[in-house]
């Protein structure tokens, strides 16, 4: 069974139609990346998965569980999806480790210092343990995204959400972050990427989806997706994003 | 000009202040004996004739608890003006409206003077404390609204996405960042309260103004008596600047404070 089983999953704004008919079956250690144009529906669907928005039709199972905006189920599943936001999201007011300690301390009751402990361990991971001390403001935003990433691997979840996590970012600082999530996916971590560096889609996926207005318009190893791209979308998505599909004689 | 040479700059305008304050007190020939020997009564050291506390103490007991009522009212109404239930927002809109747009003398007069004609008969005390907890809630409840807006959605996401209570994200995540952004316009209020505490005089409650007014007509010791009440609530005042300032600088930990340089208390 996939760990994250998404059937046929529609949602709408008012009038529009933001997802239509999206499915997408993530087995456990899988590394998938989801690309598209900007409004295509990508946040959207990452923020389905872990009940941050309702979806109107289709079914989400996460782990066995139904996604829902019951209290229950957004309990356990939330405890198996962390996520990675664009804009970091940590907290400003506490220090680095605190970040890391918050959620391990109230919502697995564990003990101040087994929290640390694990903490320390987690943000070693991504190569900022010596960052715990400091606030947020203190720290780069490549820093600040690698905390964003421990702070989730502190709940130990079975899959990582990562909605965009380098667009926010000086390209000099990409790196860093793009190689911390590629060493968490080579270790085995469930990971879910919605992304715009089609390089490391390249690299680190064996599955990308292309999504356009809210629909799965095709997906597949990425080397054969971007080799041979079989919708207009999709070439015309390649070419804008600089990476020309064969064949294409580039820009008029 | 560097920060510190700045503020020692400051602080020797404001000794130079000081000093020409009380050379021209001196200068008027002050009869300082007085107001040393009706001190004790001003700062409520001593009962009124009639058991009940006065002076300075009145005033801090007046504007303490209207303090501590305001908070509560103002958090219930900011959480009205937040709810998606219309009639709790109804509710929360339509006391702030009438509180914050009718006079806080006439609000004291209808509580303690109008309610009684419809047989419901307050103290003087309740009524002042019931007046001054409405009105300043009215405007508390404001700025604790747009407090809680001003913390990014990403914040509640976050918190969200880590599986958070509600309880843990309202206390440990927004909580402290609205803080920060409240502590400031708040403690501007509570200062405005202190002073607006002199409204209980009205009732008949001996609070630091009226006293000071009731010394200075006994004896015409006017300049005396009100000059002592003025540097009292003076001092009231910058003690509660103090306080705020420290809620600042401890809501404030981790976020980049711009200016170092205004705080003088
Ligand atoms: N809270 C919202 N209210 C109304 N429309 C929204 C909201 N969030 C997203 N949308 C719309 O849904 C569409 C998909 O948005 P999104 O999932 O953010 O796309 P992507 O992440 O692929 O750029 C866009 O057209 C966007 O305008
Ligand atoms: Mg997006």
């Amino acid at each position: 069974m996939p760990l994250v089983d998404i059937r046929n999953v529609s949602k709408h704004f008012g009038e529009q139609v933001v997802l239509q008919d999206v499915s997408l079956a993530v087995e456990a250690h899988a590394k998938v990346v989801i690309c598209g144009p900007s409004g295509s529906g990508k946040s959207t669907l990452l923020r389905c998965v872990n009940g941050l928005a309702p979806y109107d039709g289709g079914s989400i199972e996460v782990d066995g569980t139904l996604v829902t905006q019951e209290r229950s189920s957004l309990e356990r599943v939330r405890r198996q999806v962390g996520m990675v936001f664009q804009s970091f999201n940590l907290f400003p007011h506490l220090t680095v480790l605190q970040n890391c300690t918050l959620a391990p301390m109230t919502v697995r009751h564990l003990s101040a210092a087994e929290a640390r402990t694990e903490a320390l361990a987690r943000l070693e991971r991504v190569h900022v343990a010596g960052l715990a001390e400091r606030f947020p403001s203190e720290l780069s935003g490549g820093e600040q995204q690698r905390v964003a990433i421990a702070r989730a691997l502190c709940m130990n979840p079975k899959v990582l959400l990562f909605d965009e996590p380098t667009s926010s970012l000086d390209p000099v600082m990409v790196h860093e972050v793009l190689d911390a999530i590629a060493e968490l996916a080579e270790s085995g971590m469930t990971t879910l990427c919605v992304t715009h560096e089609l390089r490391f889609a390249q690299r680190l996926a064996d599955n990308v989806i292309f999504m356009d207005k809210g629909a799965v318009i095709e997906s597949g190893p990425p080397g054969q997706l971007f080799a041979a791209p079989r919708s207009e979308q999709l070439r015309t998505f390649l070419r804008r994003e600089h990476l020309p599909a064969p064949g294409d004689v580039g820009p008029h | 000009m560097g920060p510190n040479r700045f503020r020692a700059q400051v602080w020797l305008t404001w000794m130079l202040l000081v000093g020409l304050l009380v050379a021209l007190c001196r200068h008027m020939g002050l009869d300082v004996a007085y107001v040393v020997d009706r001190l004790p009564f001003l700062l409520g050291l001593h009962l009124a004739p009639d058991g009940f506390i006065q002076g300075a103490a009145l005033t801090l007991l007046v504007t303490g608890l209207s303090m501590v009522f305001a908070l509560a009212v103002a958090l219930l109404t900011a959480l009205g003006r937040l709810s998606r239930n219309p009639v709790a927002f109804g509710v929360a809109t339509f006391y702030a409206s009438f509180f914050r747009g009718t006079p806080l003398m006439v609000q004291v007069l209808i509580i303690y003077l109008a309610l009684p004609q419809v047989g419901l008969v307050l103290g003087a005390l309740t009524s002042g404390l019931i007046a001054l907890s409405l009105n300043y809630g009215a405007y508390l409840a404001e700025t604790i609204r747009s407090g809680i807006t001003s913390v990014p959605r990403g914040q509640w996401e976050a918190a969200a996405a880590l599986g958070l209570s509600r309880g843990t994200t309202a206390w440990r995540v927004i909580a402290p960042q609205a803080l920060r952004l409240i502590v400031p316009p708040a403690g501007a209020l509570f200062i405005s309260m202190l002073k607006d505490s002199s409204l209980v005089s009205l009732m008949g409650l001996w609070e630091l103004s009226f006293l000071a007014q009731s010394y200075a007509r006994a004896t015409s010791h006017y300049m005396e008596m009100l000059f002592a009440a003025a540097l009292i609530y003076w001092v009231l005042s910058i003690v509660f600047e103090i306080v705020q300032h420290r809620l600042e600088v401890r809501f404030g930990r981790g976020i980049v404070s711009r200016d170092a340089t205004t705080h003088v208390a």
